[in-house]
């Protein structure tokens, strides 16, 4: 699935309410965590979903590493992670993200800080993908 | 001996670190960072204050908080963080240390240098590689160079020396919760190809060279280091439990003279020190690094708030020094009490994190259970002699009028509480009962204040209907009436809805007066709403929450936030938020969305869990009856145990 690009622009319209506040531009990475962990090979790829003036669209981009990914936000899945999406299981994917983040199984690396996060309109839609779990000294 | 002494042998035993006497084996941990200090790093009178009762709490070591060791603030992680980078600061950390010493411990002085979680007044942090934050209020990255590296060991150097010239016995790093040294032993964030990376020896050669460098600068003054004993990152790349031992290990064969044992890192997505782990859960790892570092003492605390406990543990050679820290905030008594066996006296910390919370909201700690803290350099929170001794009435046993009694009380007053039930605790009986973290934790607020008000001889009057006949029959006994009786559910918010006869108090669920049906919406999804739902949940309840906000949980502490959403997840709760409540009937309630949208919730309880009201009616109807009339808590407006609490120790100390 996440190698999928056009089902995922098919997910993302089916949810697209929720992207809607993002500044044109704005983009969020899904990697599977095994690529970030690894060095970078020239076949590491990840989804980019960007928000576009009709909306999301989905693409295959290379993924050289944290440096040099050209996003906002860059969501890293475990291996329970990448089955939760496969097989075509990406429907409600937002209420899935947030169970993967409860349960430890997805990670959200921020390229921007938090009051950028918001200004470029992200404040709902990082609630409804669990950023609320992720907090300090609990 | 004194009684507690004789019965917790092992804690109140004299230890050593390095060449210093302990007096006992209770370490006073530096976990948290006041926040009471100027931007610029300097210590102020506010902070001289709070260290002078951390000195006299009867630890056999003190650790003072941690300073940053650089000029150029990289490694500050907090707005007002000491500094400990020039000799300018050191005046007050004579002070500081001399207090420590005056009081009989051993003056420990930690540096902290936060790494991912620094440079809080720059654009920037530093780590040994480019990982993103995962938190995104910390700063974005920068790779440290081996020059970066070797300037960074020598600052920690230049620190720990000046440390010891204002007079601190002995120093310590902290790697805990994945500050900067924590960053370098990781392999979640520390991702290099050179000798400061890749294996577990290379990550380790930053924490062994800074450890030798301090060494040999200062060979004769013990240092402590900070270390995880699981950092809870292992299934993000992080290291694991076995890895974390072996680092252990190193710094043991770096020279260490104490290794105090943490656990998780600050962006771990399990909890480590929140109420809603049990004490003692995380023992195993002390007990680990006892065998894994024969001849090192090891020193403990997370999640162990209870002398009891840690003196079994010390006595089972689980560890050789009981780390405490946040215990000490909410009481800082505790080890006094604990030594003349008045344990049952002890104020415990409940966990509510409000000090971390307030931390990470980059304001100064404070305590909800302990209302003097941080407050120590001002004589208004002082609980002294009143001048003039007053006949004090307070309508209310619940957390304000209790709080309020007893410091009146210590103050030489004559207090009587009057109270509608026949318990201390007004509302929070029936809500902590539904807490889900630990419910013992909130009903130890009640025990307290029955215990000191016993203590001090508060008068207890209950089943006593305070009003206006009742005021008119105690008219001229007293001098001040203190109006402490609460707050209620607004039933009249529900004006509106149709069927509103149907709604049950959630009130009246949680002091149980009304047992809900199966099936249940609760309109309201703050915390008293979300305390009911997650309750009623876990007996089998079908439970909707309708919330008129975006989002719930708005009025929980941030900290635990997450916790509340977690539970409705894990019970199965239904959330609608945006919405509105409409009608209720006997099929359930009829509820609007923000577009207008109606949805049936099928429910055969409908709970108004929503906005609540101040008892404020005493107030019109006692105005020209009694001399002084004040109020305090929810009475004046509904907010939670950390106003009532507050409010009633300050009105307290001042009437």
């Amino acid at each position: 699935m996440l190698e999928d690009a056009q089902r995922w622009t098919r997910t993302l319209e089916a949810e697209a309410a929720l992207f809607e506040p993002l500044r044109r531009g704005a983009r969020i990475g899904l990697v599977a965590e095994a690529i970030v962990a690894a060095r970078p090979t020239r076949a590491s790829e990840l989804v980019v979903w960007e928000r576009v003036e009709t909306g999301m669209r989905a693409a295959l981009e290379p993924y050289a590493g944290f440096e040099s990914a050209a996003v906002d936000l860059l969501v890293a899945l475990d291996e329970d992670g990448v089955r939760a999406f496969e097989g075509g299981r990406e429907a409600g994917f937002t209420r899935t993200l947030r169970r993967l983040a409860r349960g430890g199984h997805a990670l959200f690396f921020a390229r921007r800080s938090r009051s950028e996060l918001e200004e470029a309109g992200y404040d709902d839609l990082l609630y409804e993908i669990g950023f609320a779990y992720l907090g300090t000294c609990r | 001996m004194l009684e507690g002494e004789r019965k917790l042998p092992h804690l109140f035993r004299p230890g050593r670190l390095g060449r210093y006497a302990a007096p006992n084996l209770i370490k006073y941990g530096a976990c948290c960072v006041s926040n009471y200090n100027t931007r610029d790093g300097y210590i102020t009178p506010r902070e001289l204050a709070r260290t002078r009762v951390i000195a006299a709490t009867g630890c056999g070591i003190i650790t003072n908080q941690g300073a940053y060791p650089d000029p150029k603030g990289e490694g500050k992680s907090y707005f007002r963080q000491v500094a400990l980078y020039d000799d300018k600061f050191l005046p007050q950390f004579e002070i500081i240390a001399r207090s420590i010493h005056d009081a009989g411990a051993v003056a420990i002085q930690q540096i902290l240098h936060a790494g991912r979680y620094g440079g809080i007044d720059l654009g920037y942090c530093v780590q040994p590689s480019v990982v993103p934050q995962t938190l995104p209020h910390f700063r974005p990255p920068r790779e440290m160079s081996k020059e970066d590296i070797r300037r960074c060991i020598g600052e920690h150097v230049d620190a720990a020396k000046r440390a010891v010239r204002a007079g601190f016995d002995g120093l310590e790093v902290t790697s805990f919760m994945g500050y900067l040294l924590a960053s370098f032993n990781s392999k979640f964030t520390n991702r290099r190809g050179d000798e400061y990376g890749g294996s577990i020896e290379n990550r380790g050669r930053f924490m062994r060279e800074l450890i030798d460098a301090v060494k040999q600068a200062l060979p004769e003054h013990p240092l402590v280091v900070r270390l995880s004993g699981a950092e809870l990152m292992d299934a993000w790349g992080g290291n694991s439990e076995d890895e974390c031992f072996e680092l252990m290990r190193q710094a043991a064969s770096a020279g260490v003279d104490m290794i105090s044992v943490t656990v998780g890192w600050q962006e771990a997505p399990e909890s480590s020190i929140g109420r809603d782990v049990p004490p003692g859960h995380w023992n195993h790892l002390a007990a680990r690094a006892k065998r894994s570092c024969p001849g090192i003492p090891i020193a403990f605390g997370n999640r162990l708030p209870s002398p009891v406990m840690a003196d079994e543990c010390i006595g089972r050679g689980e560890f050789d020094f009981w780390e405490v820290c946040r215990p000490l905030l909410a009481d800082p008594e505790l080890v006094h009490k604990a030594r003349e066996d008045r344990l049952h006296e002890v104020r415990r910390c409940i966990g509510s994190l409000n000090c971390l919370s307030r931390v990470f909201r980059d304001l100064p700690y404070t305590c909800t259970m302990n209302p003097a803290l941080g407050h120590e350099v001002e004589p208004e929170y002082a609980v002294t002699s009143a001048a003039v001794k007053k006949n004090i009435m307070v309508i209310g046993a619940g957390p304000a009028g209790m709080e309020f009694a007893i410091t009146a009380t210590r103050r030489g007053h004559a207090v009587t509480v009057y109270e509608r039930s026949g318990a201390i605790g007004g509302n929070l009986l029936g809500y902590a009962a539904r807490d889900l973290a630990r419910p013992d934790d909130l009903m130890s607020i009640v025990r307290h204040y029955e215990v000191m008000a016993a203590k001090h001889g508060v008068e207890m009057k209950f089943g006593t209907e305070a009003n206006a006949k009742f005021m008119r029959s105690v008219l001229h006994r007293y001098d001040v009436c203190v109006v402490a009786a609460g707050a209620r559910t607004d039933m009249g918010a529900y004006a509106h809805v149709a069927g509103r006869e149907r709604l049950v108090d959630a009130l009246d669920v949680a002091q149980g007066r009304v047992q809900p049906g199966r099936r249940v919406a609760v309109i309201g999804g703050g915390k008293i709403g979300l305390a009911i739902a997650e309750s009623l949940a876990k007996l089998g309840a079908q439970v909707t929450v309708v919330e008129a906000d975006k989002r719930i949980a708005g009025d929980v502490m941030p900290t635990f936030k997450w916790r509340h959403m977690t539970w409705v997840e894990e019970l199965g709760i239904a959330v609608r938020t945006s919405s509105r409540l409409e009608s209720v009937s006997a099929a359930g309630a009829l509820v609007v969305d923000a577009k207008g949208a109606p949805t049936e919730i099928a429910a055969d309880t409908v709970i108004a869990a929503g906005p609540r009201k101040s008892n404020q009616e005493l107030f019109a109807e006692f105005e020209w009856m009694v001399d002084e009339l004040h109020g305090c808590g929810d009475a004046l407006m509904p907010r939670g145990i950390d106003a009532a609490i507050h409010e009633g120790y300050r009105l307290g100390c001042r009437v």
